[in-house]
């Protein structure tokens, strides 16, 4: 415990952590708003869908380690197979919970949108991504999570800063309550950003709360 | 798809699954051999000899000589540092560990600052002499040609390893300590940033060196021999382990013995079964067996070689305190 209690105090882990919030902040943030443009991309567009979900669907499987090498190879820098990596932790669950969330629109809305001849911008603006925004949200949630699931990964790439970097070089040094200290910070990072989506959500989607919570 | 056929292939799957898991369960139960665990990497050439232990099975054939009656079980586990297999040995889920200097002092370390566990260097197994089997590599058509010219360069190194250590001596020794950025990266990762431009060079332990020259995709800088330190590979064992079990340590380090034995009179054969064993064409694993010292031994002057590597991890804040290497070497003697 002395041993976490002294890095507390010490400023180089706190870099650490500045790193990985740029890392995950930009990764989560590019790969919710792909994987919302692609599932209402398909989902308007019925012949993209049976083209592109069963190849998102293949993707899906690879573990985070199988994409490190073809982030590396694809990306100009460093810095950009970090963002990739911790992209696709994020899109991926995304993704699925937004797509799962508009083939589960009700058949009865769609009827009325097309009695009403609303144009795309209402159709989605108005009527959809309302209906759907309980489910937007738990897709941010699952990104965010997933963000910082792969920020080990990613962070190894780096070799020099990031909390899954100081996590993975205090394994390889033996520093195990430094590891221990690296997973609770990531943990309660990712639990911190949870937290804050969870508080947007009751303001926004505020008729999904129980009447006890309300 | 019909309601009935749902049904069915929902029981099958579930069939499928329960099976499997109560497979998996009840073989764990009914093994009823005494298992030895034995961590080795196919990554670093020094540690080779396990590959000989392994592929010839000398330790299987020398238990199964030893204790006719008792089914004994060798667990060979290809890791790919010296960490996975230091945490392995601490948890207790591994008896002997082949690594590098520096893990063998990490491993020690550790065995001062957790009380639950204990371990022992049982003996040195290769030896790179004066500098030998280290190297810094830049990718073959860098511009670097000198160690003066990795001034302002990005290098990747496995943080706390021999490699590190060996480039940080010779960058010293060139002073350009401060001029060089180093990223610690794993041994994949640094050979595809080397492969796609993304860091100048890379330092790190045979039989990479080789490995990545003969593929074309790099060419050795400088080799160790800059630094003038001896490298070395040892086998670490838990100690609480083995003074339980001082007969099976006994026939391992018989079974080096026989292994090194064999290395030395047979280089050929010894050459085939690395390549078979590490993956590494054979050409590399030719070029191993002649440039490292095969030894089973605890020597003196090599004991005293690790003195300098203890302080560099003192110094880089990677081990707090000094500590009595010999006080580490594993001895018959001990009352268990």
């Amino acid at each position: 415990m002395e041993k976490i209690f002294s890095e507390l105090a010490n400023p180089e882990l706190y870099k650490h952590i500045l790193v990985s919030l740029q890392n995950v902040i930009t990764g989560f943030t590019i790969a919710f708003v792909l994987a919302l443009f692609i599932a209402l991309l398909i989902y308007e567009v019925k012949f993209l869908d049976k083209i592109v979900y069963p190849i998102i669907e293949i993707l899906r499987p690879i573990p985070n380690a199988g994409w490190v090498p073809l982030a590396i190879l694809f990306s100009a820098t460093i810095e950009q197979s970090i963002i990739f990596i911790t992209f696709i932790g994020a899109f991926f669950p995304a993704f699925i919970t937004i797509y799962r969330a508009l083939k589960g629109f009700p058949s009865h809305y769609l009827n009325i949108i097309k009695l009403n001849k609303l144009n795309l911008w209402d159709k989605y603006v108005k009527i959809i991504l309302p209906a759907i925004m309980a489910q937007i949200f738990t897709a941010m949630m699952l990104g965010i999570s997933g963000a910082w699931l792969s920020v080990i990964m990613a962070e190894m790439i780096s070799g020099k800063a990031g909390i899954g970097y100081y996590t993975w070089k205090n394994y390889t040094l033996l520093n195990y309550e430094l590891v221990v200290l690296g997973v609770v910070i990531m943990g309660l990072l990712g639990a911190l950003f949870s937290l804050i989506i969870s508080l947007i959500s009751k303001r926004v989607v505020f008729w999904t709360r129980r009447e006890k919570d309300a | 798809m019909s309601h009935m056929k749902t049904k069915v292939m929902s029981a099958l799957l579930t069939f499928v699954m329960v099976f499997v898991t109560i497979f998996t369960i009840l073989q764990t139960f009914f093994d009823n051999s005494i298992k030895i665990y034995i961590g080795y990497q196919s990554v670093t050439s020094q540690t080779w000899t396990a590959l000989i232990v392994k592929n010839k099975n000398i330790f299987e054939e020398k238990l199964k000589r030893a204790f006719p009656n008792q089914k004994y079980k060798v667990v060979w586990s290809d890791e790919i540092s010296g960490a996975v297999i230091n945490t392995a040995m601490i948890s207790g889920k591994c008896h002997f560990g082949f690594m590098g200097d520096m893990p063998c002092l990490l491993n020690m370390n550790k065995s001062i600052e957790l009380e639950a566990f204990e371990s022992a260097l049982l003996c040195f197994t290769g030896k790179g002499e004066g500098g030998k089997n280290q190297s810094i590599v830049v990718p073959k058509d860098s511009n670097i040609k000198t160690v003066y010219d990795l001034k302002g360069k990005k290098v990747s190194v496995p943080i706390g390893s021999s490699a590190h250590y060996m480039l940080l001596s010779i960058l010293d020794k060139y002073g350009i300590t401060d001029d060089v950025e180093i990223v610690h990266q794993d041994i994949g990762l640094a050979s595809q940033m080397l492969n796609t431009n993304k860091s100048d060079a890379f330092a790190i332990w045979a039989p990479y060196p080789n490995f990545l020259e003969e593929l074309e995709q790099g060419r050795i800088l400088v080799d160790g021999a800059e630094s003038n330190k001896d490298y070395l590979a040892g086998v670490m064992v838990h100690k609480g382990w083995a003074n339980e079990n001082k007969e099976i340590v006994k026939l391992f380090i018989e079974s080096l013995q026989e292994a090194q034995q064999f290395i030395k009179g047979n280089p050929n054969e010894a050459a085939e079964i690395f390549s078979k064993e590490s993956g590494f064409d054979l050409k590399i694993a030719k070029k191993e067996v002649y440039s490292i010292e095969w030894v089973a031994s605890t020597s003196e002057s090599d004991l005293m070689s690790l003195e300098d590597k203890l302080k560099f991890l003192i110094d880089n804040k990677n081990i707090k305190n000094k500590f009595d290497i010999t006080k580490f070497v594993y001895s018959f003697d001990e009352e268990v």
